[in-house]
């Protein structure tokens, strides 16, 4: 207990979401935000956080209070589900890179979405964007696609002079 | 209209008399009951859901399904505010002497809030996907069912509530059909994320 509703709803959606990830990346194969290192120990810690979650928020205290007193109404209750269940991602998401932070596959093409995730390592697979984009700027580059042409034809002022402008003010 | 309030009322008061009977079946009651416990399942149930499919098209499916259930779920939840600013119906609660695991609301229990936001999610979840969405109307079912027997609501604002959650949620579905590539490029995003 925390002392607060709102923090002890929180602190649920928080654990129960890391438990609901893990089951669901246990069972669909996304090895890469796995918190341990086999599949079937995840699943199951992700079941035992849910249901240690569920005990110790429904069986610690009286719940079934009004919104009109200490409880939270329909819209609270999506606020907090949302900020709680984005903190349990964010976790799974740094803890599970930080586990898996020699695991990184180098592959092209890198699958898109979460199936890159079922070899690869969150932020791996997030800086394989930034290479994908590279690699595809430079390939319509050579195509002979002028980004640069595009951008002044947006901003009806040419690009290369508002770059000398800018280092003549620096 | 006074006669099927009356029979409302002898179906109300006959499932509510199963209160206090036994200890096991109120406790499980007092949870069921609950604006927490059965709500959050049914959004993890949708969380876990974002990630099912055996490729990102089968995933796809699911993830519009899970976009149109929170739509829905939001504009149920309007809908049913603004038929409350005209009507007012009584709770079974305030008529009658009856028991219950919940908190004496007060507000108007026509039509009912929880069948709208359930049916809106069950029937989103649905039209993207059938097998996946019969968990969540198992627990629409049972969520409604656990607020006419704690006399909270009637039979008939259920009705009218899970009629309301699946006419929107079906709207939206159209809705998000009609406004294509939108949905796409919001999935298209979460991709490129990693997310989705």
């Amino acid at each position: 207990m925390t002392g607060s509703f709102i923090a002890d709803y929180l602190l649920l959606t928080f654990l129960s979401s890391c438990g609901v990830f893990q089951m669901a990346v246990a069972w669909n194969g996304l090895n890469g935000l796995l918190l341990l290192p086999r599949r079937a120990p995840s699943f199951a810690l992700g079941v035992a956080a849910c249901v240690a979650a569920g005990c110790w928020f429904f069986l610690s205290e009286p719940r079934n209070v009004p919104d009109t007193a200490l409880g939270l109404n329909g819209n609270q209750q999506f606020g907090y589900f949302f900020a709680g269940s984005g903190l349990g991602l964010a976790f799974t998401l740094i803890v599970s890179t930080l586990r898996t932070r020699r695991f990184a596959v180098s592959r092209t093409p890198i699958p898109k979405g979460l199936d890159a995730l079922k070899d690869d390592n969150y932020f791996h697979a997030l800086l394989q964007v930034r290479t994908e984009t590279m690699a595809f700027l430079e390939k319509t580059r050579a195509a002979g696609f002028n980004w640069g042409r595009l951008r002044r034809r947006k901003t009806g002022r040419p690009g290369g002079q508002r770059r000398q402008r800018g280092l003549m003010e620096d | 209209m006074d006669r099927l309030n009356e029979i409302e009322q002898e179906i109300v008061s006959w499932l509510n008399g199963g209160i206090g009977r036994s200890g096991a079946l109120d406790d499980a009651t007092y949870l069921l009951v609950s604006d927490y416990f059965i709500p959050l399942c049914m959004c993890f149930w949708m969380l876990a859901l974002w990630f099912r499919g055996r490729d990102g098209a089968e995933r796809g499916i699911n993830q519009r399904g899970v976009l149109a259930a929170a739509i829905g779920l939001g504009l149920a939840n309007l809908a049913v505010l603004i038929i409350n600013q005209f009507v007012f119906r009584e709770r079974p609660l305030a008529q009658d002497e009856l028991a219950t695991l919940l908190y004496q609301a007060t507000d108007s229990s026509f039509p009912s809030n929880p069948a709208a936001v359930a049916f809106a999610a069950a029937a989103a979840i649905w039209l993207a996907n059938r097998r996946a969405a019969l968990p969540i109307f198992v627990m629409a079912l049972l969520w409604c069912f656990m607020r006419v027997y704690n006399g909270l609501f009637f039979p008939t604002d259920i009705l009218a509530g899970a009629a309301i959650g699946t006419i929107v949620s079906w709207l939206v579905t159209l809705g998000l059909r009609r406004i294509e590539p939108v949905t796409t490029w919001v999935l298209e995003g979460a991709r490129l994320l990693r997310l989705a």
